[in-house]
């Protein structure tokens, strides 16, 4: 959800600059530079011009979708990945914990039982699952 | 004209890298808050089309069958560009590009990290989600249901 705003705002620079689209036949030095300038055109019009905004009309053609497949990366993992392994863990522990909590709160204050037990249930199977995934990614 | 804008002091007085103070968008959103308390923004590559001569054609063919060469961005959660690293080939992959980046003059202080996709190597600085794994099981299921 936070991620997908750096695709989002791809998507408003080539909108909003059709010459990324285009590639005009200047030398290669020249066209690296070119988005360069771009994105800080656009910062600078987001500054300046708030009321340009940053989104003029943000509807994405088909041309700009950015559909692709991830490619995992075939690189080799180094300079401790494991430091940042464990953070994402920790990150996934807490979101869990304050899940439950959330869940339990709900079954407290509904007086629908039949659906919280539901919902426990399905928390908690999930919980195990998560992990059994979790030992997988430190072993 | 693109120099003026693509060289300091003009480019680095509107895209340089966040201060490491927590984003509002963060602080305000009770599903991001305290988890990504030290994220600084998100990174990404993307392909912007290219016209190189011939000779080097092979080499800025992407994935896509386009002609492109890939560049990388981040972007804070504002929607500002806070870096770009442009004129990689599109034969290379967003890995290859971080890993110059870095080489180059992408400092990320310790202890805060960007959000990057699956196509990134885990490292220092980079937060990526779990391979293999799907998300959101419980919303999908009811988007399905919508």
């Amino acid at each position: 959800m936070a991620r997908n705003i750096i695709k989002r705002i791809f998507g408003v620079l080539k909108h909003r600059f059709r010459i990324l689209i285009h590639a005009p036949r200047y030398n290669l030095q020249i066209q690296a530079q070119i988005p360069t300038t771009m994105c800080t055109i656009h910062t600078f019009i987001c500054l300046h011009d708030p009321q340009e905004g940053p989104l003029p009309d943000a509807g994405s053609d088909g041309d700009l979708a950015e559909d692709e497949e991830e490619v995992v990366a075939a690189v080799d993992e180094e300079e401790a990945p494991n430091e940042m392994k464990h953070l994402c863990n920790r990150i996934a522990e807490d979101m869990w914990t304050q899940y439950q909590q959330v869940l339990s709160e709900r079954a407290l204050a509904s007086n629908d039982d039949v659906d919280n037990k539901d919902l426990l249930e399905f928390g908690n199977g999930e919980s195990a699952d998560e992990d059994e995934d979790m030992d997988g990614i430190n072993a | 004209m693109l120099i003026i804008f693509a060289t300091p002091p003009f480019y680095s007085k509107y895209v340089h890298l966040p201060s490491d103070k927590v984003s509002q968008r963060i602080h305000e959103n009770p599903k991001f808050w305290p988890f990504f308390k030290d994220a600084i923004g998100a990174l990404d590559g993307s392909h912007i089309h290219a016209t190189p001569p011939a000779l080097e054609r092979a080499a800025y063919r992407d994935c896509k069958g386009l002609v492109s060469q890939n560049c990388l961005f981040v972007c804070d959660f504002d929607m500002n560009f806070t870096y770009a690293l442009t004129g990689w080939e599109g034969s290379a992959t967003d890995a290859q590009v971080f890993k110059d980046t870095c080489a180059k003059d992408l400092h990320i202080s310790d202890s805060k990290y960007f959000l990057a996709d699956a196509g990134y190597p885990s490292r220092r600085g980079l937060l990526i989600p779990y391979r293999g794994i799907r998300y959101h099981l419980a919303e999908w299921g009811q988007a399905s249901i919508r």
